[in-house]
């Protein structure tokens, strides 16, 4: 009884520990990432669809997203974007009947793999006595100390 | 007239015979207590039954029991406690006899020369009471253990208890929290029930007598806990001889004296405390670095090692400065006290007054010598200058209950306790730096964290025995508890103050009603009015017990429990949580249970087969953090966050309960889930401790004059919140950002949990001294178990570091006792 109960408990111990370890980083399922800038006065031009990317990735580009039905609506009118050119994931309006002024409530519609994105957001004024080049930035103090 | 006399004749020896075969139509109560034959400790909760009858009772905390409307004449009480012979006791049963003392006598746990066979020598045993076990603090010293015996670690060896991690002795009872459980000590409310971070049970083993534990649908004694109730009864110590004992081991030394009074009153004397501040043994590194986070895994660099310890759940963090005290040897130590007065000033008064205080305490300060702040200097500073970091924290428990025990006749029994129990738990931390030529404080960043529970309660219980068919329990506890919670940063900026207090009145009323002989009924309430919310809190309560033929016995019970003070989880992704107590109000709902339970099984004296399903609906589930906010003006209050969760799964108990090789297997299986408005978009998620499958094996095998044991656990993984998915966006400037995408609440599992405990314990005999010698190793197997993991996520690719728990660990401990 003594002898048989050993032998168990040895093989269960061998059994368990040769079991190994599994990879700690989860099975990730892939989320659109939308990012949409709308500046007043200016053409919509900088709306850009693209997929997460795994933890174990070295990268800072996640796979672009060129299929995606993307809509923009304001006061009832709806705009559809389209692709922009090449493999970038960015998106433009092609019309010139699409203003963007300070005040305006859009809201942006995405349909892409049975799935439907939304968000709304006001335009907002410009920045005052703010520079930008490709190498600067200048902006007016806010506080001082 | 001779035919007269014949039949008269005749008529006489029938009449006699006839006399002779009526039973005796008087009645008698049988009452006395149930002992220890060699300390004269009274023992809680024996098992008393009448030979011959199914009628039986057990004797109350204080070790008296009654047997009413028994008939007059001669017959026998069978008597069973755990971990002690049973008694078989002839009387006389006679009218208005004294009452009786009955001494029972330990089961030798080995006696030099001797093997012992058909003892039965169980460490657990099933009550009558559904979801009621009662262990022997006796026999937990041929369980395997680390650095010491414990008993809340021993009580996760049970079904339906669960051991979250080998980082904590707290009790995870049905998938409630250690915070939902009542633990009492002697009547005190214990509130914090471990040292060393949770490794270690505050309750020194050789100060307790009994430990009682309901799983689930307690009686309406009890109340103000949502989940259990863990009963513990101090030791009286003996009134007849001094006694005197000791034990070392890697952790600690414990002793304990026992001093008789005037034969009629005894004081008890026990203390504990480890020497991790003096001798820092292999066990207390192992532990320490287990519980500190630096037991990892992972496939990171020495370059990408981060550093500083990192403590879990429960207690601090390193803080701010955890980057500088890896290389810390930090100061801890923990120590308890347990003395107890007993006096019995009449035949049917005893008085006692019981003292428990318990700290841990924590010293981390050091000093960092010159140090050299880079970037820029606020204006004032040097940027060279020395820096002190001072770190200290306390935590634990002081309490004391006077009792008066007091027979009012054969029938009435009734207990007045007044208690007061004190909970404290206290952290400062701070960095300062000197400099300039006047050596002034220049940088100062300090917190400082306090939470603080007082507890004043009186109380009464009174045991009726009514009739044979009826016990009646009924009693009332008036208590006020004051919390007070501080978290203060840089001494004026409060973060969280709370000053809180409560008074509370509960009365219940309970039968215990044996309807028809199998068949054993329970109705109590409770009812509680909370001064807070000013309103009543009914909980009605129910059990049965049905004897089934074949020995089997099916049990259930049904109930509404409140609480109306919480340990909430200070969520904190940054330095680790951090856990406070706080009273229920008006904004912070009480939580409340609702109970359900079935059972079935199978007893033999040798054999033990349960079977026992649950269900519990939980209200009221706090958490509170601050990654959610409600609004821009949020206010601390706004921070807690309420949900509902639902507890239910099944146990299986086998149980051998004698012979050489005895112990049990269990199977539990069982979900925990959790629904929160804001969290999980209210979808239901499964809770910290939620372990769907949990299985244990205890086995206790008597080796010739030695005890061999050993212990294996298995448990699903635990369930954790985990990073999925990054990905980057390009600002304005053109520059990028990475953000990580964290999963849903606790979908995913870390690797399941086991390992593999043996001990081999001994007992040596001299004339006057006993010896307890003990080895155990634990996690034999030296599997790695995850208990929690940790990610990286400042670097490309991230670091994932699993932080495991105790590997491999062997311990050694020696116990001698005065005879």
């Amino acid at each position: 009884m003594m002898k048989s109960t050993l032998y168990w408990l040895i093989s269960a111990a061998v059994i368990f520990a040769a079991c190994e370890s599994e990879s700690p980083l989860v099975p990730s399922s892939e989320l659109i990432v939308v990012r949409a800038y709308l500046y007043s006065g200016e053409p919509v031009t900088d709306v850009q669809l693209s997929y997460t990317y795994d933890l174990g990735i070295d990268t800072t580009n996640g796979p672009p997203i060129n299929d995606a039905r993307v809509v923009l609506e304001k006061d009832e009118h709806i705009y559809e974007l389209v692709p922009s050119a090449g493999d970038s994931g960015y998106y433009h309006y092609p019309g010139s009947d699409l203003s963007v002024e300070v005040g305006d409530l859009f809201r942006i519609s995405i349909e892409h793999d049975e799935q439907t994105i939304t968000a709304t957001t006001i335009i907002p004024p410009p920045p005052e006595n703010v520079s930008i080049s490709s190498n600067s930035m200048a902006a007016a103090p806010v506080f001082q100390i | 007239m001779k035919a007269i006399v014949l039949i008269t004749l005749l008529g006489f020896p029938l009449s006699a015979h006839f006399l002779a075969a009526q039973p005796s139509s008087q009645k008698v109560n049988v009452k006395g207590f149930v002992k220890d034959a060699a300390s004269g400790e009274t023992l809680p909760y024996a098992n008393i039954t009448l030979v011959g009858t199914d009628y039986g009772t057990s004797t109350n905390t204080d070790g008296y029991f009654v047997l009413v409307n028994i008939p007059a004449g001669p017959c026998t009480l069978r008597v069973s406690y755990i971990g002690y012979k049973q008694a078989v006791v002839p009387l006389n049963g006679e009218p208005n006899a004294a009452p009786v003392i009955i001494e029972m006598e330990q089961q030798s746990l080995e006696l030099e020369g001797v093997t012992v066979t058909a003892e039965n020598l169980q460490t657990l045993e099933l009550a009558d009471h559904v979801s009621e076990i009662r262990i022997s603090p006796r026999q937990l010293k041929t369980l395997p253990s680390v650095g010491e015996v414990d008993i809340f670690r021993s009580l996760q060896l049970l079904p339906g208890i669960s051991a979250v991690n080998d980082g904590s002795s707290g009790l995870y009872i049905r998938g409630g929290t250690p915070d939902q459980n009542l633990v009492l000590f002697d009547g005190m409310t214990i509130y914090n029930v471990d040292h060393f971070f949770g490794f270690i049970s505050a309750f020194n083993t050789e100060a307790v007598k009994d430990v009682r534990v309901f799983k689930g649908g307690f009686p309406a004694k009890f109340g103000g806990r949502t989940s259990g109730v863990i009963e513990l009864t101090g030791k009286t110590g003996s009134f007849d001889n001094f006694h005197a004992g000791g034990n070392v081991n890697l952790l600690s030394g414990s002793g304990v004296v026992q001093v008789p009074i005037s034969e009629r009153g005894a004081w008890l004397v026990s203390f504990r405390r480890s020497h991790t501040d003096l001798i820092q043994s292999g066990l207390y590194n192992s532990i320490f670095n287990s519980i500190s986070g630096q037991n990892s895994t992972s496939d990171e660099t020495e370059e990408q090692t981060t550093s500083g310890p990192a403590f879990r759940p429960g207690r601090r963090a390193g803080g701010p400065f955890a980057a500088q005290t890896e290389s810390v040897v930090p100061s801890f130590y923990y120590y308890d006290l347990n003395s107890k007065l007993t006096y019995s000033v009449s035949p049917n008064d005893m008085l006692s007054i019981s003292f428990y205080n318990g700290e841990d305490n924590l010293d981390e300060s050091q000093d960092l010598g010159t140090l050299n702040f880079r970037g820029g200097n606020i204006a004032g500073t040097d940027s060279v200058a020395n820096a002190l970091i001072n770190d200290v924290t306390e935590w634990g428990n002081l309490g004391v209950s006077g009792k008066w025990s007091r027979v009012w006749s054969d029938r009435i029994y009734s207990n007045f306790l007044l208690a007061y129990s004190n909970y404290f738990s206290r952290s400062q931390s701070s960095f300062s730096t000197r400099g300039g030529a006047e050596n002034t404080i220049q940088r100062a960043f300090n917190s400082a964290e306090d939470n603080e529970i007082r507890d004043f309660t009186l109380r009464f219980d009174t045991e009726w025995q009514m009739m044979k068919s009826h016990k009646i329990e009924f009693g009332a506890l008036h208590s006020r508890t004051e919390v007070d919670l501080l978290f203060t940063a840089n001494d004026s900026v409060s973060i969280l103050d709370r000053n809180d207090e409560a008074v509370q009145t509960s009365l219940y009323l309970q039968d215990t009603w044996r309807l028809f002989r199998p068949l054993q009924l329970t109705f109590g309430l409770r009812t509680t009015n909370y001064g807070p919310t000013n309103q009543n809190y009914y909980e009605p309560r129910a059990s049965f017990q049905l004897d089934l033929p074949g020995n089997l016995a099916l049990k259930g019970a049904w109930g509404k429990y409140n609480q109306f003070i919480s340990r909430i989880t200070n969520e904190d992704v940054l330095e680790g949580n951090r856990d406070f107590w706080l009273l229920a109000d008006n904004e912070l709902d009480p939580a409340s249970a609702e109970h359900r339970i079935a059972g079935l099984s199978y007893e033999t004296p040798h054999l033990l087969f349960d079977i026992e399903a649950y269900h519990k609906d939980l209200d009221g589930v706090a958490e509170f953090s601050q990654r959610f906010r409600r609004g821009p003006n949020t206010v601390s209050e706004d921070l807690f966050f309420l949900g509902t969760g639902v507890a239910k799964g099944i146990e299986f108990l086998a149980q051998k309960k004698s012979g050489k090789l005895n112990g049990w297997a269990s199977y539990t299986l069982g979900t925990v889930d959790y629904q929160f408005e804001v969290f999980n978009d209210g979808e239901t998620f499964p809770a910290v401790q939620d372990r769907t499958h949990e299985v244990k094996l205890v086995g206790s095998y008597a080796l010739g004059s030695w005890n061999l044991s050993s212990t294996w656990v298995y448990a699903s993984g635990a369930p954790y919140t985990a990073p999925e998915n990054q990905y980057s966006i390009e600002l304005i400037d053109g520059s990028s950002r990475s953000y990580i995408h964290v999963g849903d609440k606790n979908a995913n599992r870390l690797p399941a949990y086991h390992r593999l405990d043996i001990s081999f314990s001994r007992q040596f005999h001299a004339e006057r001294f006993a010896w307890d010698f003990g080895i155990s190793v634990f996690n034999l197997y030296n599997h790695s178990n995850v208990w929690y993991r940790q990610y990286v996520l400042d670097t490309s690719p991230i670091i994932v570091r699993d932080i495991t728990t105790l590997g491999i660990t062997p311990t050694l401990t020696l116990g001698i006792r005065l005879k």
